[in-house]
């Protein structure tokens, strides 16, 4: 029996982080490759660490941070009255943290990737920081946009350690597809884990198709810049 | 003048030169002065720094009576109503034409679409509108970078190479159109030129750079005619250049650190022509004959010191060979006397 409470959990989860990231990592990349601040370094290298940390270490200071012993985690529970962690909103925000490097580094590559000169063209034409990041920022580097966009959604979906850690194992609040997949296998229901998988690698590959072949399409309208 | 660009500030980088200039641009409209000098002196951080793209470390920037920037102020490039073209015209490569023209001006307004299509007349841009920069020639993006500048009747244009991006044919008819449609505009306008053959057609004010400095600053004419020390005289491809201390081939004033002049000038005779009143003649052996283009170059030796003449290839007798003895002549007015310093 396919657990499909788990799968619109998941993508529930995984296309609100990639809104949140949208908005979170996007001023956040363009800060980071306008700057000429030396101590921009130190703050790529916070945003990358989730690439290179284990899963359970990142859950497990995220569940700190969170947790009714934190001035972040009293803080929301005066404000709400409920907790963070083993929520939902709990399991976005270790989402968001985790998948932070997945959004922010295409966002920024995407934005390196835009000649300079445009940028001082368009600031010699009257235009602001904001207008010139609207008009020229975004549509220039929207490639890498999307790529940031997709590849946390696609992320997301996919993440176990920090979900267990963070939000346990709840149906319908926190249990995500890798983790009922887990379960699962577990039950020694090898059948119902492999439909699942499938289906987690079939939407997967999808997404990840799609998007590159979006990405050539329009990037190659653009020759010359 | 209402809109003197005076410019008096410093800026250094990392590993770099010092980059120092000091002088006052004229700001009569239409007035066209060229930074000239060789890659790597400053010329474009000098434009950057007009322009507000470079920020200086220290002096400061007056357009007019308006500051800047000094030590207390910087007004950003946004705010000094200048217009910029860059090298590569740095065209937006996602918007059209006509929307590059119109970029952060309002395109409801008819005035500005009726000045954008009179530009786009003017230029000869007329049926590309629509068109994206990747779509359009070396020239035409030109074009549309100059009607995207001047669209905003800017105080100063400032001009970045912008012939550098152009095929040596195209430089030609680009070139006169630009001083034309220059003078037109009435702006004033500071333009960036490694190019020596640019100086006299385009400008007519001339700055010449070396090591991140205005080291001679006035008419085209006059600077051309007169540089104002031995780099001067280097920078504008004077020929033949003698500092007192060389053996030089002709007489050199007391109160001077050298003479220059160009090989155009010096003409070329048989050994046995008679003296004429207001020409040297230097008698010469030739060493060297290399061709360039129209130019024949000729290269006598006389003492210990070679002299360069140019000649167009129809008078290039078959007499003049290497080896063989020759006469060379330039009248004293061609001479440029360089001055000594301060």
């Amino acid at each position: 029996m396919i657990d499909w409470e788990s799968i619109a959990l998941t993508a529930r989860l995984a296309a609100v982080t990639s809104v949140i990231l949208l908005v979170l990592g996007l001023p956040l990349a363009w800060w980071l490759a306008r700057t000429r601040w030396r101590g921009a370094v130190l703050v790529e290298a916070v945003v990358a660490l989730p690439l290179v940390l284990p899963p359970t270490v990142l859950g497990f200071y995220v569940l700190l941070m969170l947790g009714s012993n934190s001035p972040l985690g009293q803080f929301y529970e005066g404000v709400t009255g409920t907790l963070l962690p083993f929520s939902f909103r709990g399991l976005v925000v270790a989402s968001v943290i985790f998948s932070l490097p997945f959004a922010v580094q295409p966002f920024l590559a995407g934005f390196r990737a835009i000649d300079p000169r445009l940028l001082e063209a368009s600031y010699s034409l009257g235009s602001g920081r904001f207008h010139t990041f609207f008009w020229i920022g975004l549509p220039l580097a929207w490639p890498g946009l999307l790529a940031g966009c997709v590849l946390s959604f696609a992320h997301t979906l996919g993440e176990f350690g920090v979900a267990l850690m963070v939000g346990g194992n709840i149906a319908g609040v926190t249990r995500t597809v890798s983790i009922s997949i887990y379960d699962s296998v577990q039950a020694m229901d090898y059948a119902t884990a492999g439909w699942t998988s499938a289906i987690l690698l079939v939407t997967s590959f999808t997404i990840l198709a799609v998007t590159f072949t979006l990405q050539r399409k329009f990037v190659s309208t653009w020759p010359g810049t | 003048m209402a809109r003197d660009l005076n410019i008096d500030c410093k800026v250094r980088f990392r590993n770099g030169p010092e980059i120092a200039p000091q002088a006052v641009f004229s700001g009569a409209p239409g007035r066209t002065t060229a930074l000239f000098g060789p890659s790597g002196s400053g010329k474009t951080t000098i434009l950057r720094l007009a322009a507000g793209l470079t920020l200086p470390v220290s002096g400061n920037i007056r357009c007019g009576e308006t500051i800047w920037s000094d030590d207390r102020t910087f007004c950003p490039v946004q705010k000094r109503r200048i217009g910029f073209v860059f090298q590569d015209y740095a065209l937006f490569p996602h918007i059209s034409v006509l929307g590059n023209i119109l970029y952060h001006l309002d395109n409801k307004d008819t005035a500005l679409r009726d000045a954008a299509f009179a530009l786009i007349d003017k230029l000869g841009l007329q049926g590309l509108e629509h068109r994206r920069p990747a779509a359009l020639s070396g020239g035409q993006r030109q074009r549309v970078a100059l009607a995207r500048a001047v669209i905003r009747r800017p105080h100063w244009l400032f001009l970045d190479e912008p012939m550098a991006a152009l095929d040596q044919t195209t430089r030609l008819t680009v070139r006169t159109e630009l001083r034309e449609f220059l003078q037109r505009e009435k702006i004033p306008t500071l333009i960036v030129t490694h190019e020596f053959n640019e100086l006299a057609e385009l400008a007519d004010d001339i700055a010449l750079i070396a090591d991140g400095r205005v080291i001679q600053h006035g008419p085209t004419r006059e600077v051309l005619r007169q540089p104002s020390s031995l780099t001067a005289a280097r920078l504008l491809q004077f020929e033949n250049i003698f500092s007192s201390e060389d053996k030089s081939p002709l007489p050199v004033a007391k109160k001077s650190t050298g003479i220059a002049f160009r090989a155009e000038f010096v003409h070329i005779e048989k050994p046995e022509t008679p003296t004429l009143a207001g020409r040297i003649f230097i008698p010469v052996r030739i060493t060297r004959i290399r061709s360039e283009g129209p130019l024949v170059r000729l290269t006598g030796e006389a003492g210990n010191t070679l002299i360069e003449a140019a000649i167009t290839s129809q008078n290039h007798a078959a007499w003049m060979q290497p080896g063989h003895r020759a006469c060379l002549s330039i009248d004293q007015r061609d001479v440029a006397s360089i001055p000594l310093r301060g």
